[in-house]
């Protein structure tokens, strides 16, 4: 194994090569960085190139877009509050409360860092397990499906920082708007009141960037702003203190661990992820109030999560050629327009290709890591600018980038009214993030659901027949009776503390 | 603060270049002008994503013509995807027939979706130019199934009727299953399956008895040998899958294909419409895209215009019997 790797490193002798990860990862950061423009719209518009750069050139392209797109959006999360991607939303929970305290270069560091141990963690995964997990992974049916996206969106309500019941809302909207267009299991058009611009249903592009970017935007150009004195911060400034690195380093494994697990499982991986190990982290920390007030297991976790979940999305790509996400699906295009079909025996074929790839992705993650710390300081200066001449910029970007994606106006209105729905919405304290995950989650719910129902035949005995599912529904309720009884619990030591003290005061 | 403006706007350049870029690649260029057609690069309208099988078809299909260059222009691929197809037939059959926007479409909206839905654009009348790509409908099983053959599934189906599970969905994949039940006088319990990546999924996951599947879709695990095929719905054998029967040699009369079509919106004058004929005939069939079709598991046609259009109108003709009553 050790020779093949050495053989795939060999491969980057050539300056070709080292020249388009280069290139992969610098502009990954960058459409990562900039919201409305994603590592999917990246990848389409360089799709035509494929063929000439040949099946190892534009996997090694691929994967340095999309690892860097992963990484970049956590840069104005962290400085901005604008999750570049919707797999970063969660980093900016901790990350931009960071930012607020003046830990801005450590939350940048620390970010870049875990995405690096993450990455690597995955790659070696990635080489080591990809066949077997695949074969797991495969096993799950509709009725796992239909349990991990009910999973998802519970954990996500339990999540929430505000009220949990503005968050069953917002996740109720999410599944309606997701049900407009076109039924995905039987192909009939639902809601569209005969409009053609609704058969497409609602873009997911356009509603994330107006939820996240319009309203933002909005929000931050409705406050009375003086640009705060910003400086970069010098290198010194970018390291962690001990205390954060210690806190950091088990956060970041343990966000490696599930999403390189989840990056398996069919779905929105890489988003998923990050909610799962925000979760985790808070959950198992001794002081989970700091959660949103900058805690550092609160960007080290989700953000080793994304990366590691983007390289794990791998393994089912090539090792069964079946892509489980957008971008997969374009890396698979890449390698059938060059006359490369993975799949089981992908390689065992194609020995040289394969270890090529993931020497590509080792280099990839580390010229982010190499790259990104000294740019930290650029992105860093982008705060200098009063928010009322960046926002308009960041409207512009998410206008141009909407329309890019789908060449629609309807998009752009789309995305409009969602920003301003969204701005009014979050100033009534209702969080975005449950609406989001839940558009992404509703197709699969949906045809994982009936297909069971299809399965069962109406018959509920069939579920007893799926332990899988039936495992992951009942660790849901198990997390939700426990996050119940903590949150009873730490209700009554409230009150019991506000009576205590009601007593001194009455006493004094 | 003003150097501070100007730096950010340098760093604005990038994605504003990228943007452009963007944009460039999506738009058209300047008016017709009154020169001998084409004055300008011609548009093909793909109504499913950039990464999907028919984009990838198209944009090989697009390098070869462009490689050739007889057209004299380039032709660019635009993604207008949605509604199943309806949102990019739409916009190609109602745009202006002045040969600058055709459409590499699938059969579906054209000849399956119309007898369902209401659809803003007219199947009848269309200018088919050429047939692209076919790909005939397959009965796919797990490697490890116990049915060797159409006769050991019916038998099946027979003793165990309504049980048995059968992955189909999108119309392409419903009405051939529903004709195969009806042929056959069988029974299954269907589930709808989001196209043939999920169904393989499910096969290989063991959670599925039998797929209904187009060759494409099934041709990478049909040669690894995790999957098998029953029968293939094509009127003959094809050289792709020499090893897999037809159904009519089975003893049922099905045949079901899904053909990939060059149409242009109706009233195309005649002079373009030759011309655009031939230039797509002569990509369809070159050596360079035979290549990449065949690794697509694509069956390569090159039919012309009028048998395309009749193909097409049968198709529509026979889904209009099985949809009509069901509906």
């Amino acid at each position: 194994m050790l020779d093949n790797l050495w053989a795939g490193f060999g491969a980057f002798a050539d300056p070709t090569f080292l020249l388009l990860a280069v290139a992969g990862v610098v502009l990954g950061t960058l459409v990562g960085v900039l919201p409305g423009i994603g590592p999917i719209g990246a990848m389409s518009v360089l799709l035509g190139m494929t063929t000439q750069l040949g099946p190892a050139g534009s996997l090694i392209l691929f994967a340095g877009i999309y690892f860097g797109s992963t990484y970049g959006g956590s840069t104005t999360s962290i400085l901005l509050n604008v999750p570049g991607e919707a797999s970063s939303v969660v980093t900016a929970l901790d990350g931009h409360a960071m930012t607020k305290r003046g830990r801005a270069g450590p939350a940048l560091t620390i970010a870049a860092v875990s995405s690096f141990v993450a990455g690597t963690v995955a790659i070696f995964g990635l080489m080591m397990f990809a066949p077997w997990l695949s074969g797991v992974a495969v096993l799950l049916g509709p009725p796992e499906y239909a349990a991990l996206c009910v999973a998802g969106l519970l954990l996500l309500a339990a999540l929430s920082s505000g009220s949990t019941a503005k968050a069953v809302v917002m996740i109720c909207a999410g599944l309606a708007i997701g049900t407009v267009g076109i039924d995905p299991a039987a192909g009939d058009l639902r809601f569209t009141f005969g409009s053609d611009a609704l058969a497409e249903g609602f873009s997911f592009i356009a509603l994330v960037m107006g939820v996240f970017g319009v309203a933002e935007a909005l929000t931050l150009a409705g406050r009375r702003w003086r640009p705060e004195p910003v400086r970069a911060p010098r290198l010194r400034e970018l390291l962690p203190s001990r205390q954060e690195s210690r806190d950091a380093a088990p956060a970041a494994l343990r966000g490696s661990t599930i999403g390189f697990l989840l990056g398996l499982v069919p779905g929105p991986a890489a988003v998923l992820s990050t909610f799962a190990s925000y979760v985790t982290e808070r959950k198992i920390s001794k002081r989970p109030e700091k959660f949103g007030a900058g805690a550092v297991q609160g960007v080290a976790g989700p953000e080793a999560a994304n990366n590691a979940a983007a390289g794990a999305a791998f393994i089912p790509l090539l090792v069964l050629g079946i892509p489980f996400a957008p971008t997969m699906a374009l890396v698979l295009a890449a390698l059938l327009l060059n006359g490369i079909v993975p799949g089981p025996t992908f390689v065992d074929d194609q020995p040289e290709l394969f270890w090529t790839v993931i020497a590509a992705m080792y280099i990839a993650n580390f010229m982010l890591l190499v790259l990104n710390l000294p740019l930290v300081g650029l992105f860093t200066r982008l705060l200098a600018i009063p928010p009322q001449a960046l926002m308009p910029f960041v409207i512009g970007l998410c206008i141009v980038g909407v329309y890019a994606e789908g060449n629609s106006m309807f998009d752009v209105v789309v995305m409009l009214v969602a920003g301003l729905l969204g701005f009014l919405l979050r100033r009534s304290g209702f969080s975005m993030a449950p609406f989001v995950l839940a558009v992404v989650l509703q197709p699969t719910l949906e045809v994982s659901l009936r297909q069971t129902m299809a399965y069962s035949a109406g018959d509920p005995g069939y579920l007893l027949g799926r332990p899988v599912a039936m495992a992951i529904l009942a660790l849901v309720v198990v997390a939700i009776v426990l996050s119940t009884r903590r949150a009873l619990g730490s209700r009554r030591r409230a009150r019991l503390a506000a009576r205590r003290e009601a007593r001194d005061e009455s006493r004094s | 603060m003003s150097i501070r403006q100007v730096r950010m706007r340098r760093r604005a350049a990038m994605p504003a270049i990228l943007a452009a870029g963007v944009l460039a690649a999506a738009a058209c260029g300047g008016p017709p002008g009154q020169a001998a057609y084409p004055a300008r690069d011609v548009q093909i309208v793909v109504p499913y994503p950039a990464g999907s099988s028919i984009d990838t078809t198209t944009r090989a299909l697009a390098e070869v013509i462009n490689d050739q260059g007889k057209l004299g222009k380039r032709v660019q691929v635009v993604n207008r995807e949605g509604g199943a197809g309806s949102v990019g037939t739409t916009a190609t059959l109602n745009a202006k027939p002045d040969g600058y926007t055709v459409g590499i479409l699938p059969d579906g909206p054209l000849t399956l979706v119309p007898h369902t839905e209401e659809v803003s654009y007219d199947p009848r009348n269309v200018s088919v130019l050429s047939e692209v790509t076919i790909s005939p409908v397959l009965f796919v099983v797990p490697a490890d199934s116990p049915y060797r053959d159409l006769r050991d599934l019916i038998d099946a189906a027979k003793a165990r009727p309504g049980s048995i599970t059968l992955g189909e969905g999108p119309l392409n994949y419903a009405v051939p299953a529903e004709k195969f039940e009806q042929l056959t006088n069988t029974r299954f319990r269907h589930v709808s399956f989001d196209g043939d990546q999920a169904t393989t999924t499910a096969l290989l996951g063991e959670n599925l008895d039998v797929g209904v599947m187009q060759l494409a879709g099934a041709f990478a695990q049909l040669e690894s040998g995790k999957v098998r095929a029953l029968g293939i719905a094509s009127a003959e054998r094809i050289d792709l899958a020499p090893d897999v029967p037809t159904f009519a040699e089975q003893g049922v009369d099905l045949e079901w294909e899904a053909y990939n079509v060059v149409v242009a919106p109706p009233g195309l004058p005649d002079a373009i419409s030759t011309k655009l004929s031939e230039v797509f005939a002569s990509a369809v069939t070159s050596a360079p895209f035979r290549q990449a079709a065949k690794k697509l598991g694509l069956v390569v046609s090159g039919a012309d215009g009028a048998a395309a259009a009749k193909r097409l109108t049968d198709k529509s003709a026979a889904a209009a019997d099985l949809l009509a009553p069901s509906r």
